[in-house]
């Protein structure tokens, strides 16, 4: 920001009047050849003029959508275990930190899947009364879907707890009004959309440091449940995982 | 406005006063205090790189959130959804988020488990369950809204709330899937487990704001309902 100093009546006409007001306008480092950033108005700077504030800086052209979000476009698939739903693998290691050559501080992720079915056997014996094995009950029958990320010096991924999600079948309801729960009744179809949100930022590694390199969205089976109850399997299928590192201040209002 | 011209054409022969003077510098001082636009850059540069940018320059997330298992029976830090009609919220972590905005639009969003189970296994079918949504600053952002309840729509009638017949013995196989009616179910988001996002885009006034996850637990019937594993936070797009 540039001063001046007002050049007050009675006061001599001289070279040194006139030079320290040049000086003030345009002398070394001072004026017009020290501008700060607070001397431009807001909108001052094209949109050509201005860095992406996604992603990394190291990336300078704006990056294809394959750097942000991969896509699990496929067909059903039947599991009856654990498993990795989807991956997804920045082109370079991320640096969470403001301060580095990445300029980024956070990552925003949106994962989705569709979880297709539960085919589940049931046969439960409670206060004495033996429930009928055709009967879906949702208190012993879930999954557990969650995300985990890995760093350049994690030796194992890294759940994040926050991102907890569990999963019951429910109930299907035709347009009959009839409750269908699917054929010989332990197929229960169930096309349930599981969406986790969440903002992966270098706290979520601290213990361990390093770079971002992968978000992955993970099936587990519970560990509570009872395989003398429930012999599950789980059909899965269309899922989509999105990371966007962000150029962002970050706040915990904790 | 960046183009600028003197403002005095200062001749020879005219008397010299000190206002001419003062004003042609202050035509340039004054634009180079806070108005320079893009007038005064050259269209093709490359002018900024991203370290140059301040961390808030284009946008700025506030997040609270708590990890939370979902495993039974522990329930610790689950929050607990009273059997009472009308919209609840809670306090603490990932539940309630007290922030202060510069003022822009701002991408609101919350993350969570919905659990409908006490730990105890029960031939009960879920249902008659509960409407979740965003509150901001007192108020329940309908947008953001998840769930039903029209009872003229949603059929809420079972048989000792159970989803399906005790005995299926007299039921022929042809027959079984319609004779396998009248479970409790409908009604708001049911179901003993259920992951639930809201999300809603609101312009946001500058000051401090209360961000919230609001759960209505329809006609307050459903008993041992809980938000557990959870996560709000919003991004301020500045600009």
């Amino acid at each position: 920001m540039a001063t001046y100093k007002y050049l007050e009546t009675g006061t001599n006409f001289n070279a040194s009047e006139l030079n320290l007001r040049f000086d003030q306008v345009i002398g070394t480092n001072k004026g017009l050849n020290a501008i700060k950033l607070e001397d431009c108005a807001l909108g001052a700077f094209r949109h050509n003029m201005l860095p992406r504030v996604i992603h990394s800086s190291d990336l300078t052209v704006m990056p294809p959508s394959r750097d942000f979000a991969t896509e699990r476009n496929v067909g059903f698939g039947v599991t009856t275990s654990s498993l990795d739903i989807i991956t997804h693998e920045f082109p370079s290691p991320l640096s969470l930190d403001m301060d580095s050559d990445d300029n980024v501080s956070s990552v925003v992720v949106l994962a989705n899947v569709l979880i297709n079915n539960f085919k589940t056997k049931l046969e439960i014996v409670e206060s004495g009364e033996v429930i009928d094995k055709l009967k879906p009950n949702e208190d012993v029958n879930y999954i557990e879907i969650f995300l985990e990320i890995e760093t350049t010096e994690t030796p194992t991924p890294i759940a994040l707890a926050r991102t907890n999600r569990a999963l019951s079948p429910r109930v299907t309801i035709d347009s009959s009004s009839n409750f269908c729960i699917g054929f010989d009744g332990v197929d229960l179809d169930t096309f349930q959309d599981v969406s986790i949100r969440t903002v992966i930022t270098a706290d979520d590694f601290a213990a361990w440091g390093g770079k971002l390199t992968h978000v992955r969205l993970k099936l587990r089976k519970p560990t509570a449940l009872d395989k003398a109850v429930v012999s599950q399997s789980v059909t899965h299928s269309k899922s989509n995982i999105t990371a966007i590192p962000l150029h962002a201040k970050v706040t915990s209002e904790d | 406005m960046a183009w600028k011209y003197p403002k005095y054409d200062i001749r020879n022969g005219y008397v010299v006063d000190v206002d001419p003077i003062n004003d042609n510098f202050l035509a340039v001082v004054n634009e180079v205090s806070g108005s320079l636009n893009e007038h005064n850059f050259e269209a093709d540069s490359t002018a900024l790189t991203r370290d140059q940018l301040a961390e808030d320059a284009a946008m700025h997330m506030h997040i609270s959130r708590k990890d939370v298992t979902t495993s039974l029976p522990v329930k610790s830090n689950w929050l607990s959804v009273a059997q009472q009609d009308g919209w609840q919220t809670f306090s603490g972590a990932g539940a309630k988020m007290d922030f202060d905005s510069t003022g822009a639009m701002t991408w609101l969003c919350a993350s969570f488990q919905l659990m409908d189970t006490g730990g105890v296994i029960t031939k009960r079918q879920k249902g008659f369950g509960v409407l979740v949504a965003l509150r901001l600053d007192g108020a329940v952002i309908y947008d953001s809204l998840l769930g039903s309840g029209d009872s003229g729509t949603d059929f809420f009638n079972g048989f000792e709330n159970r989803a399906g017949r005790l005995s299926m013995g007299s039921v022929s196989s042809a027959n079984r899937q319609d004779k396998q009616s009248t479970p409790y179910g409908g009604g708001g988001l049911a179901g003993a487990r259920l992951p639930v996002c809201v999300d809603a885009m609101v312009e946001l006034t500058p000051g401090p704001h209360t961000l919230e996850i609001a759960v209505r637990n329809i006609m307050g019937h459903s008993e041992n309902v809980y938000v557990t594993a959870r996560e709000l936070f919003a991004l301020e797009l500045i600009r």
